[in-house]
């Protein structure tokens, strides 16, 4: 029974290094064959670790290989865009200018109740607040919708608001994130500076977020 | 790039191993092969199948990296019951349990080698 223990770390191990060599793109599943390799490494991981008679390298060898096929496929078509249409599909227009387009809908065998009840997933409410609806090549539908049901924005309301860009976390629990840091283009030296104006020292801090206009937010750890 | 690198580089030690693996289980079986056919009832000793016994113990924990249990079972068991019918070679389970053995060992290697009926 230990050597299901030993095998389960060893696939675990390997999955975690495929799906790392492979990318984001396998893990939000962007094209049909992102979703095929997932499926098959998932099936074909499981069956040394149930079954002791097979060899481990019954595992190993495909999953090597899916990823290898995986990372060359994606690589070749970008530099080849045209392959594309070989072996994904293309997005879909559903709804054009808040017209459903019919034709399409039979295309990619949506019934009308099914889009409908898409649509108000994504907030549309009714058919009038739609301009376009795009049947993604992940499955998922985007709607866009008309200027007038869309929120107002400061542009719309001619005001000028200052960009604050996103949070970069700096530290988490303690440790500082060199790479965040960098990208604000600061150091571990104005960072300590910075944090004992807080009154406390990185073991006490729990989250120190910037955005890029500059403004910080700190989270002391919680007292036990 | 770089895990495209990567990804090739470690399909290109799969591959290095994957040969050097097919080459060993080739070894392992030809000289097991040659030793089992060169029993012969009229020449037999127990010695020559404690010497076969003695290689596949050795060789069986780098064989069971990608042979099937089932068939490295199966080759343990017939060289065991060589071994116990050792004083009668006549015996047809003798003679049974040496031709399993030679079968298993050219399933095995057969199982190497790229063919249509392997692939299929």
């Amino acid at each position: 029974m230990i050597t299901i223990l030993f095998r389960t770390f060893i696939i675990y191990t390997i999955l975690v290094a495929a799906m790392r060599l492979m990318g984001k793109r396998q893990i939000g599943e962007l094209e049909i064959s992102d979703l095929v390799t997932t499926l098959l490494i998932s099936e074909i991981a499981s069956l040394p670790i149930e079954n002791r008679d097979i060899p481990i390298s019954f595992a190993i060898i495909p999953i090597i290989t899916i990823v290898t096929i995986e990372v060359a496929t994606s690589v070749v078509l970008m530099k080849f865009p045209n392959l594309k249409s070989l072996i994904s599909t293309r997005p879909s227009t559903l709804i054009k200018n808040g017209k459903i387009d019919q034709k399409e809908l039979r295309k990619v065998r949506i019934s009308a109740e099914e889009l409908i009840s898409e649509l108000r997933q994504q907030g549309a409410d009714t058919m009038d607040d739609i301009n376009y609806a795009i049947l993604e090549q992940n499955g998922k539908i985007t709607v866009v919708k008309n200027a007038d049901s869309s929120p107002v924005t400061a542009t719309d309301l001619g005001i000028k608001i200052q960009e604050r860009g996103i949070m970069h976390i700096l530290v988490s629990n303690g440790y500082i994130n060199y790479h965040n840091l960098g990208t604000l283009g600061k150091d571990q030296n104005w960072l300590i500076k910075k944090i004992s104006k807080e009154n406390c020292t990185l073991k006490d801090i729990f989250l120190y977020m910037m955005d890029d206009s500059g403004k910080s937010f700190c989270i002391k750890k919680e007292k036990k | 790039m770089k895990s495209f690198a990567a990804s090739l580089i470690l399909f290109a030690i799969m591959i290095t191993a994957l040969t050097i693996n097919g080459i060993y289980i080739n070894n392992v079986t030809d000289t097991l092969k040659q030793s089992t056919l060169s029993i012969t009832h009229n020449d037999l000793s127990p010695e020559q199948i404690e010497t076969i016994h003695r290689y596949w113990q050795k060789n069986i924990d780098i064989i069971s990296i990608s042979v099937n249990f089932h068939e490295t079972e199966s080759i343990t068991e017939s060289i065991l019951s060589m071994k116990a019918y050792a004083n009668i070679p006549d015996s047809p389970e003798f003679q049974y349990a040496k031709s399993k053995l030679l079968e298993t060992l050219d399933k095995i290697s057969l199982g190497e080698k790229i063919s249509i009926s392997n692939i299929l």
